[in-house]
């Protein structure tokens, strides 16, 4: 499971993460205030992490998102 | 706050990722961020000059600096900065050229070297009523705002002339690179005779070279007006606006920050290396030194607050998990573990604190008490330490920063023990 903390453009974040990204398969799990988890069919995580950072970045908003993924 | 939070996301967000993603914006901060491998070398050879040079000068130690192995020190460290920072402008030509170029998808290459040239064009030629030498205020920070305005005239120029295909094509046989060159002479050409006819218009119908003029007209004015208390406040208010609703405010306001505050912290270096008096009392690190201790917001405040008085068990392993990053300036763990962001309990401080710091920081300086900050520094020096350097030496300028963090810890105090008293939600 990975975490996505984004204070803005949540619905976005989820659109542009959802499905699979370099390989890996990312599904929306739950959100809870700023945090979006996100469950990852790899156990290399720091894959997943930044897999997720480099697909939000690539959104139009992604440069002016300020967010951070965790595992 | 829902509702403010709504609103900011439907109406401030698209704005914010507008200028965010604005592809000359973009490349004017890509262009600086280029060449901060060399800024950087010329702010260490600064800072070695300090330590070799200045502070035994200070305190009477010339033996240092006049003795052999500083005399060579102190040359080499000159001669790098020299090479380093005395020609900013001109590396920002091919930087910002190229970088926008890579926008627009044509040869980035060809757009920065195109570019070079045709700034070249707009300069004098003769220095001290002779040929063939060029002043440096033509290649330096004091030339910054010139090299932007005529690389962005002469780099859309040689873009357009190459998207709308007037370029000489060559058969599928010719090598790439030669190919790739070729495209491109057209466009150049079209661009540098440009410049070349502006600045001779310029010269011959203003008087002036149209680099002069801009510093006269549009630079000087500019940083002046950037260095008003007022304009300060504002940008630093901006910054942190945009962080506390999960925006990257140093990104969106990227173009300000270094476009008009690194040029004055470029300006105070080569005064400060020349001699002079150093004209800009604030500058791009000034916000570092003074207010954005720990990260925006001054978070190691903020830390250090929670771990004192904080009575949420929650709240404290995420200060005591983020301290070793916040102590070299990284807050994400701070500002997404509390959360800060969103979090209306802390709005207040977030936004009010910096603002308090830079108004002491530009305070002090303004009445003379600590020099203004004209070393470029690396944003990860911890704080205190990171105003020291950045002033050159200064303990004065480090015991404001200090001073500034025990007002910082005070203020975030009080935010933190109301936070105890707020129930989970």
């Amino acid at each position: 499971m990975i975490t996505v903390n984004c204070p803005m453009k949540q619905e976005d974040v989820i659109a542009a993460l959802s499905g699979s990204h370099d390989g890996i398969e990312f599904r929306f799990v739950d959100k809870k205030g700023i945090k979006l988890h996100f469950q990852v069919d790899t156990e290399d995580l720091d894959q997943a992490v930044a897999t997720a950072k480099n697909v939000i970045k690539a959104t139009p908003f992604g440069n002016v998102l300020y967010f951070q993924v965790t595992k | 706050m829902n509702t403010f939070t709504a609103f900011m996301e439907k109406h401030f967000v698209p704005f914010a990722a507008k200028i965010g993603s604005q592809k000359h914006l973009v490349a004017i901060r890509d262009g600086f961020i280029s060449l901060m491998p060399v800024t950087m070398a010329g702010a260490f050879a600064s800072l070695f000059n300090v330590f070799v040079r200045d502070i035994p000068n200070q305190i009477g130690w010339q033996f240092i600096p006049e003795s052999a192995i500083g005399k060579f020190l102190i040359s080499i460290n000159g001669n790098v900065w020299w090479g380093a920072v005395c020609f900013f402008a001109l590396g920002f030509t091919f930087t910002f050229a190229y970088h926008l170029s890579k926008a627009y998808d044509v040869n980035p290459l060809a757009g920065g070297v195109i570019s070079f040239a045709a700034y070249l064009t707009t300069v004098s030629q003769t220095f001290n009523e002779t040929w063939g030498g060029v002043g440096i205020g033509y290649m330096n920070a004091t030339a910054l705002f010139s090299a932007l305005f005529i690389t962005l005239l002469v780099t859309m120029i040689y873009i357009k002339l190459t998207k709308a295909n007037i370029v000489i094509k060559m058969p599928d046989s010719v090598p790439p690179a030669v190919s790739k060159a070729f495209l491109s002479i057209i466009p150049g050409s079209v661009a540098i005779f440009t410049a070349a006819i502006l600045g001779l218009v310029c010269t011959q119908f203003l008087g002036k070279p149209i680099n002069d003029l801009i510093v006269e007209f549009v630079q000087t004015p500019f940083l002046s007006l950037a260095q008003n208390l007022v304009s300060v406040i504002v940008v630093t208010f901006a910054v942190q606006l945009f962080w506390f609703f999960g925006l990257h405010g140093t990104n969106v306001l990227g173009p300000v920050l270094d476009g008009i505050y690194k040029t004055a912290l470029l300006e105070n270096n080569t005064a400060h290396e020349a001699g002079k008096t150093m004209v800009h009392l604030w500058t791009r690190g000034s916000f570092d030194a003074y207010a954005w201790m720990g990260g925006a917001g001054c978070t190691i405040a903020l830390i250090i607050a929670l771990l004192i008085f904080s009575k949420k068990q929650d709240q404290k392993t995420v200060a005591k998990l983020s301290l070793p990053m916040g102590i070299f300036n990284i807050n994400e763990p701070v500002t997404f573990g509390i959360p800060i962001v969103l979090n209306p309990v802390y709005f207040i401080p977030y936004l009010l604190i910096p603002t308090l710091l830079v108004i002491i920081g530009y305070t002090v300086t303004a009445i003379g008490l600590v020099p203004p900050v004209y070393i470029e520094i690396p944003w990860i020096v911890p704080p205190v330490l990171y105003a020291f350097l950045a002033t050159g030496g200064s303990l004065m300028a480090a015991g404001v920063a200090l001073i500034n963090l025990i007002i910082a810890v005070v203020i975030w105090s009080a935010f933190v023990i109301i936070a105890n008293r707020v129930k989970e939600n």
